[in-house]
């Protein structure tokens, strides 16, 4: 089965596009808009969407907590609901325009035909398993997005001028990028021995007093959508760079939002990205807990206990804009937020401007150290 | 829109290094200016004066005439006036007070007291004079003290006061170093917060992450849901406070000197 979706204007027959101004599709011949649900209605996917009901036999009260327990006393993450999908990187797609081969990747889910330049979604790659459940759609257009890719080049403190001028841009590609949003609930207990330390003095003596406590914490914490990139192209670090997304516009999929951009299906399912991502959250409750610790002069943890529980993961796509930049012969690629515009990626550094800057920093710190050496009275030479 | 961003870095560097060498100009002749007249118009007056009063008869005629004559010669190439006094009376005041008062009667000028009592058994020395001040600080004069301290007790005074002479001489050609004030450091320091700043810069170039633990947190359903906060025991231990013989002082009359003193 190979399913390859095409939106067309109802009125023309051209290729509609999704529109970041109207979030709405739009036929770029005759300037008909509709709306996705519309669009939508007509080529909905099978399959989709997935709820994950926690088993109520599950709840079993497994920590006796001192004097409150957990709201949800279950330690099993919950189950995910969707099987690991099956290869079909053999399947060849037609554009459904001039019949030529669409050429894709074994991830792609949406592009567009490289003969015709139509949009072309990939219906069978995001249907059952693969159904994304939700999406946020692009706000920044191309023309936005390159725009702001160079206001923000022309920021860099230490970029090379003539790379500030972002004339080079080789190519901007709006992309959905997989992203697993997790639901999780973190418990974490704090044994420690902390101290107030108070010194005074009566006649000769100065008297140093250090009281000690036991200080004992128990947190209940719950997060909702961490992001977590599924896709293998993409690099985690920069992935995290990227965020925070605003979750006012996620939307409930619909495969209209991808037409006339790229969009890829996840790599890596909800339970293989787990680990990442509990490692985050552990770091998370730890630093809650330890906020909660308050005014002691020390504080030596005895027992640390962070647990990490899943409570749902929904495939997201989340619109990201990948810009190549022609720089010195060699590329460079930077990730544009495609929600907020917030940008990523290592500029190249100009060797005389990070000199500038050392040394402005330099003689200034040291002026002021004269300064304040001659006014606390330093002043003979 | 490049150049302007050109102007901007290197304006500020003008600026800075401007800053930095308008510092050192009109502030050093000033001082220059200051020091001399103190040890010319006043010091060369009291010359002529007595700088052993052996109140305490410690000192041997011989050994008397011997430390006015080190007092006179190195007193004057190191551009101070020294003071020996040893003082053996009981029911006097307190050493510190004893110096000042006697200070108090000496014309203005850059000067070093140093007093042996035999009653109190204590060495106290005083540096007088905003060069002899600055010279032998309170550290230096806790030094001559202690190095005082040893011999007094073998009951060397002449050979006490010598050494007195000869290290308050040294002490007054050079400058005592405090290591925040080192100018090599400072230039180090300076350099190294460069560094920071701009490593930081760099390492952020790239754009940084700016979520935080807060970020993803429901907090309608989050919080602790136990505390406990239990005293356990106190801990009290003690020191003495430590005798603080280095320091600063005023005298009766109004002049300000750096102290060390010490008990033998």
């Amino acid at each position: 089965m190979s399913t390859v979706i095409h939106y067309k204007c109802p009125n023309c027959g051209a290729d509609m596009a999704f529109d970041t101004k109207s979030g709405m599709l739009l036929c770029g011949s005759c300037g008909r808009t509709d709306s996705i649900e519309q669009m939508a209605g007509k080529d909905k996917p099978s399959g989709g969407d997935y709820s994950y009901q926690m088993d109520d036999e599950d709840k079993q009260a497994a920590d006796s907590g001192f004097n409150q327990d957990y709201s949800d006393p279950s330690q099993e993450d919950e189950p995910s609901n969707h099987s690991t999908f099956g290869e079909n990187d053999a399947v060849e797609y037609h554009c459904n325009n001039c019949g030529a081969v669409v050429i894709t990747d074994a991830q792609t889910t949406s592009t567009t035909c490289s003969f015709c330049g139509a949009g072309v979604i990939l219906g069978d790659r995001l249907s059952g398993s693969l159904a994304p459940a939700r999406v946020i759609p692009f706000t920044i257009n191309k023309e936005q997005a390159q725009e702001a890719f160079r206001k923000w080049c022309k920021k860099g403190r230490l970029t090379p001028n003539n790379f500030m001028t972002a004339d080079r841009i080789k190519n901007i590609t709006g992309i959905y990028v997989p992203f697993w949003l997790y639901d999780l609930n973190g418990r974490g207990e704090l044994d420690a021995t902390c101290t107030k330390v108070r010194t005074y003095t009566v006649g000769d003596w100065i008297y140093t007093e250090t009281k000690y406590y036991h200080v004992y914490r128990k947190a209940d914490l719950n997060y909702s959508r961490i992001p977590c990139d599924a896709s293998k192209k993409m690099e985690d670090g920069m992935m995290d760079k990227l965020e925070p997304y605003e979750y006012v516009n996620l939307k409930d999929f619909e495969m209209p939002y991808l037409a006339g951009y790229i969009a890829e299906k996840y790599d890596f399912n909800d339970d293989e990205m787990l680990p990442r991502i509990k490692q985050r959250a552990t770091s998370y409750v730890d630093s809650y807990i330890q906020s909660t610790i308050g005014a002691y002069s020390t504080v030596n943890v005895n027992n640390k206990d962070i647990y990490i529980r899943k409570l749902k993961a929904e495939y997201t796509l989340l619109p990201i804009w990948m810009v190549c930049y022609d720089y010195n012969k060699s590329e460079h690629i930077f990730a544009m937020n495609g929600q907020t515009g917030k940008v990523v990626g290592k500029p190249p550094l100009s060797v005389a401007k990070i000199i500038a800057w050392l040394s402005g920093i330099s003689v200034g710190s040291f002026a002021l150290m004269r300064i304040l050496t001659l006014l606390l009275g330093g002043g003979l030479q | 829109m490049i150049k302007l961003m050109n102007k901007k870095t290197i304006t500020t560097l003008i600026i800075l290094s401007a800053l930095l060498i308008a510092l050192f100009i009109p502030v050093s002749p000033a001082l220059a200016a200051e020091t001399p007249k103190a040890d010319t118009t006043t010091a060369t007056s009291y010359q002529s004066d007595q700088h052993v009063y052996d109140d305490g008869g410690l000192l041997s005629e011989n050994e008397k005439l011997t430390l006015e004559q080190m007092c006179l010669d190195q007193g004057k190439e190191a551009g101070i006036d020294i003071i020996l006094l040893t003082i053996d009376e009981p029911n006097v005041k307190n050493a510190e007070t004893l110096v000042e008062d006697f200070q108090d009667k000496l014309p203005v000028a850059d000067r070093v007291c140093a007093l042996i009592d035999m009653n109190t058994r204590e060495i106290n020395v005083q540096a007088y004079g905003k060069k002899a001040e600055a010279y032998i600080n309170p550290s230096r004069a806790q030094k001559l003290a202690d190095l005082m301290t040893p011999i007094v007790k073998e009951g060397k005074y002449y050979n006490a006061f010598s050494i007195l002479i000869d290290k308050s001489a040294e002490y007054m050609k050079s400058k005592p170093q405090n290591i925040i004030t080192n100018i090599w450091l400072q230039l180090l320091v300076s350099v190294l917060i460069g560094g920071i700043v701009v490593g930081v810069m760099a390492f952020n170039s790239g754009g940084k992450v700016t979520t935080s633990a807060n970020t993803y947190m429901n907090p309608n359903n989050s919080g602790l849901i136990g505390r406990r906060d239990d005293y356990l025991h106190t801990h009290v231990t003690r020191v003495r406070k430590p005798q603080n013989n280095g320091g600063s002082g005023v005298s009766a009359g109004g002049r300000s000197h750096s102290t060390g003193s010490s008990n033998f």
